[in-house]
Parts: structure tokens; C-alpha cells; sequence
């Protein structure tokens, strides 16, 4: 009689037990589906509308344009010198244009970045309530948004295909390493500065993932270890969130044992560019 | 009796000559039909602009709207067409370059250019880019030693591509063509139904009109 009350206890205290780690689990679950939902969300965002993928394609015809530029000013000067100054006109032109688009490449970082930003925070404000809860046994706080961190896909190169008309370009290019040989694209996160007295000029590349047989990379989980921090005033195309939640076994008080749930995203590639 | 002989051989000579420039004549005359689609110029550059829709749309953007000018040359009887380079127009500024070949004109050649808007109805974006584009095809034209000739500019857009030339340092040649003047460049514009057409050339510190 008393083994098989003794039993009896045992096997409330196992079931008891076993529905906490099985609510751990959930709970764990449910919170980092929370978190991927949020870091998707944020990482949607930042190439919205292909917004990204557009900056870099434009950041290298500037270049080239200001390239060009360069080169039939300086073939006006022996050959045809009463275009100079036209040619003059268009070189000023040309600079003045690429220091506007840089311009504009900076504000479209942190206006994106801003965007991914309030984006997560809104959902996160909308939804973290619905994840504590509190058993007999055990209760889960309402999870926090401790961080985000913004930066790029490790080892992706820029979603930009070099132009090859212009010979000498590609030579320097080459020459100076800004192009992946094995993808054939130019490589993420580089400034590709033109030499000479157009060295001044910021030509800055992010890293993007590039259509495949214009097929557009979707936007992704990955591991967080895979995320690049953002430096150097590249646009940002990946995110990693952290978010905490405390858990105690004992229903009616805090502290408890803090969690910490992670989950990186990165944004939608590149669409085909426009011919 | 030598005199008159060589008389008779100097007449003989401008004979032949005043009959060799009537023939000449005659045939040109003959042949002008035959010449009809013959045209003032040996190559044709085609700047064609259109508006694209779906570029940089966000908040705040400077960069929209897009418009590309597109730039081919042909003969002047449409063979040998090539592409030459697209140019990317953000708000009406030059802001990138793709070159697709390069200009295979030979020197002393005439190159006349032709606009044609594929937005329709084209707009103000459609206009600078015309206009711009006029000016880089013109330098490279020029560095190319080949002859600059006619910029034909569809009838609705000649006036708004005169003004955006103006708005790049160009004016309208108004003078005597009596009057002495130096310019570097010098455009000619005439509409595609040959009723208006206008000279401009680039201001200077000692230009005329200014």
C-alpha cells in the first residue's frame, strides 16, 4: 500500500517534472519563433523595394561616369581645345554628382537602418505580452528586446557585375583586387576609389547577395555567427537581435533565471538590374 | 595659220569644258531622285530616353525619378547599328555611365543626332536627359575629330530641350552672322518637321551675348 502510494507521488512529482521542461520548451520555442519573426521583419526592410541592391548598381555607373568623364577631359586638352571647357563642364558635373549620390548613399543607410529599426520595434511592442505566463509551478516574464546589431553577411560579395567596356577601369580594378574572380562580381563592403584626381571620390560597394539566373535571394535566417558588424558607413543588409526573458520556478516572485534568445536575418537579395 | 590653229584648239578646250560642267549638272539633276534617301550626315547617334518606374522609392529619395538615355549610331542608311553607351538620369543629373562600345566613326566624319522620347508623354526628367546626354555625345563627337551636324529634336520637345540647354551654360545665337565670333562648341538644332531650328553655343568669359 504505501509503495504503491509512494509510486503514486512519484509519478505526479515526474508528471509535474516533465510539464515544466515541456513549458520550458515551448516557451523557449514560441520566444525564438518571436525573435525570427522580429528579425525577418527588421531585415525585410532594409532592402525595401530592392532600395540596396539600386544604390550599388548606381554607385558603380557613377563611377564610370566620373571615369569617362576624367578621360575626355584630358583628350580635349592636346586634341579639340576648344571643348575644354565643355568637357571641364562635364567632369564638374560628374564630381558633383558622385559627392551627392555618397551623400544620398549615407542618408539611405540610416534611413534604412531606422526603418528596420521601428519596424521591429512595433512588432515587438504589439506581440511580447502574449508570451509570459504563469503556471502552479512556473512563470515566464515578458521578454525584453536587449539588442540589435546591424552589418552584412559574412564572405557575400556586392550584388554588382563589372562593366567591361572601359578596359583600363577593369585593369585597376583587377589591379586593386575589387573584383572576386571566382564570383566575377565586385566585392562587398569596399570603397572603390578611382586613382588619380578622382581619389577623393567615395565609390562605396555593399556587401549583397546578387540574382541568380534572376531568380531574387529571399530574405533569410541564418546563424549568427555568419553576421559581418556594420562598419565604415556600408549599407547594412543583415540584423541580430537578442531578446531576454526570465523564468522562475517559484509562480509568485521574481528573479528567476534569464534567458537570452538570439536570431540573425538576412534581408532580400538583389533584383536583375534594369538594361 | 599657227595662230589660228591654236585658236581653234583653245576654243576646242573650253568647249570641252563648258560641256563637261553641263553633263555634270544634268547627271546631278538626273540622279537627285534616284539620291532621295540621301541624307546630309554619314552617321545617325540615337539618344532614346525613357522613364523608369520601381527605382529608389523611399522616403525622402533625391535620386527619382529615373530616366535612361539609351545611345546607338548607325550609317546614315541604318547599317552597322551599334550601341554605344546608356546614361543615367536621377532627377534630371547625370549620375551613372554604362558603356556598351565605342564610337567607330572615322574622323572628318558628319554625325548628326536624333532624340526620341519613348515616355509617353515625355517629361521634364525626359528633357534634361536629352539635353545632357546632347552635350556628352557632342564632346565625344568632338574628341573623336569627327563633324558635329544636326541634333534633330521630336517637334513637342523642341523648346523644353532648348531651355534645359540653356540651363547648362549654352545660349541661343542670335547674332549677325556678319559678326565676328569665338565659341568652342556650337550646336545646331532643327525640329523633325525641318520647321524650327536653332544655334546655340556654350558661354564663355568673352562670349558675345553675355
Amino acid at each position: 500500500m504505501i509503495f504503491a502510494l509512494a509510486g503514486f507521488v512519484m509519478a505526479i512529482l515526474f508528471i509535474f517534472v516533465g510539464l515544466s521542461f515541456g513549458s520550458l520548451f515551448f516557451v523557449h520555442s514560441q520566444v525564438q519563433k518571436f525573435a525570427d519573426d522580429i528579425a525577418l521583419a527588421g531585415a525585410s526592410r532594409l532592402n525595401d523595394n530592392d532600395r540596396l541592391g539600386q544604390m550599388n548598381n548606381l554607385v558603380a555607373r557613377c563611377r564610370q561616369l566620373v571615369y569617362a568623364s576624367r578621360e575626355t577631359a584630358g583628350l580635349t586638352i592636346n586634341s579639340t581645345p576648344d571643348v575644354q571647357m565643355l568637357a571641364q563642364q562635364l567632369l564638374d558635373e560628374s564630381r558633383k554628382n558622385a559627392q551627392d549620390l555618397e551623400a544620398e548613399r549615407l542618408r539611405l543607410q540610416s534611413l534604412s537602418v531606422g526603418e528596420a529599426t521601428a519596424a521591429m520595434n512595433t512588432m515587438f511592442d504589439g506581440q511580447s505580452d502574449h508570451y509570459c505566463f504563469t503556471l502552479a509551478w512556473l512563470r515566464a516574464g515578458e521578454p525584453h528586446l536587449m539588442s540589435m546589431q546591424f552589418g552584412n553577411v559574412l564572405g557575400i560579395d556586392s550584388n554588382v557585375t563589372p562593366m567591361t567596356y572601359i578596359p583600363a577601369l577593369v585593369n585597376y580594378d583587377q589591379s586593386k583586387h575589387l573584383i572576386n574572380v571566382t564570383t566575377g562580381l565586385y566585392s562587398g563592403n569596399i570603397d572603390a576609389s578611382l586613382a588619380g584626381m578622382d581619389k577623393d571620390l567615395h565609390f562605396k560597394l555593399s556587401s549583397l547577395a546578387a540574382p541568380v539566373n534572376n531568380q531574387i535571394s529571399p530574405a533569410r535566417l541564418m546563424q549568427d555567427n555568419m553576421l559581418q558588424p556594420g562598419d565604415n558607413n556600408q549599407l547594412n543588409s543583415a540584423v541580430r537581435i537578442q531578446l531576454n526573458m526570465q523564468i522562475s520556478a517559484d509562480s509568485s516572485a521574481f528573479p528567476g533565471t534569464y534567458f537570452v534568445i538570439s536570431s540573425t536575418a538576412a534581408t532580400s537579395g538583389a533584383a536583375p538590374f534594369v538594361k | 595659220m599657227i595662230r589660228l590653229r591654236s585658236n581653234f584648239i583653245s576654243m576646242n578646250k573650253q568647249f570641252i569644258k563648258i560641256a563637261a560642267k553641263v553633263t555634270l549638272t544634268f547627271c546631278l539633276l538626273c540622279f537627285l531622285p534616284a539620291h532621295a534617301g540621301w541624307q546630309p550626315y554619314d552617321w545617325l547617334v540615337t539618344i532614346e530616353t525613357e522613364g523608369i518606374s520601381g527605382q529608389f522609392e523611399y522616403a525622402g529619395s533625391t535620386l527619382k525619378p529615373v530616366v535612361l538615355a539609351r545611345i546607338s549610331y548607325a550609317r546614315a542608311d541604318g547599317s552597322d547599328n551599334t550601341n554605344y553607351q546608356t546614361l543615367w538620369y536621377c532627377n534630371g543629373k547625370p549620375f551613372g555611365l554604362e558603356r556598351a562600345g565605342s564610337l567607330n566613326v572615322n574622323p572628318g566624319q558628319g554625325v548628326a543626332m536624333q532624340i526620341i522620347h519613348k515616355t509617353n508623354p515625355p517629361t521634364s526628367g525626359d528633357y534634361a536627359a536629352a539635353a545632357n546626354s546632347i552635350l556628352r555625345i557632342y564632346l565625344d563627337i568632338r574628341v573623336n575629330q569627327s563633324m558635329p551636324c544636326a541634333i534633330i529634336v521630336p517637334d513637342q520637345s523642341f523648346d523644353q530641350i532648348i531651355t534645359d540647354l540653356t540651363k547648362q551654360h549654352f545660349a541661343l545665337l542670335n547674332s549677325q552672322l556678319e559678326t565676328p565670333y569665338q565659341t568652342g562648341a556650337t550646336l545646331f538644332l532643327q525640329d523633325s518637321s525641318n520647321q524650327r531650328n536653332q544655334t546655340l553655343y556654350q558661354l564663355s568669359d568673352t562670349s558675345p551675348n553675355q
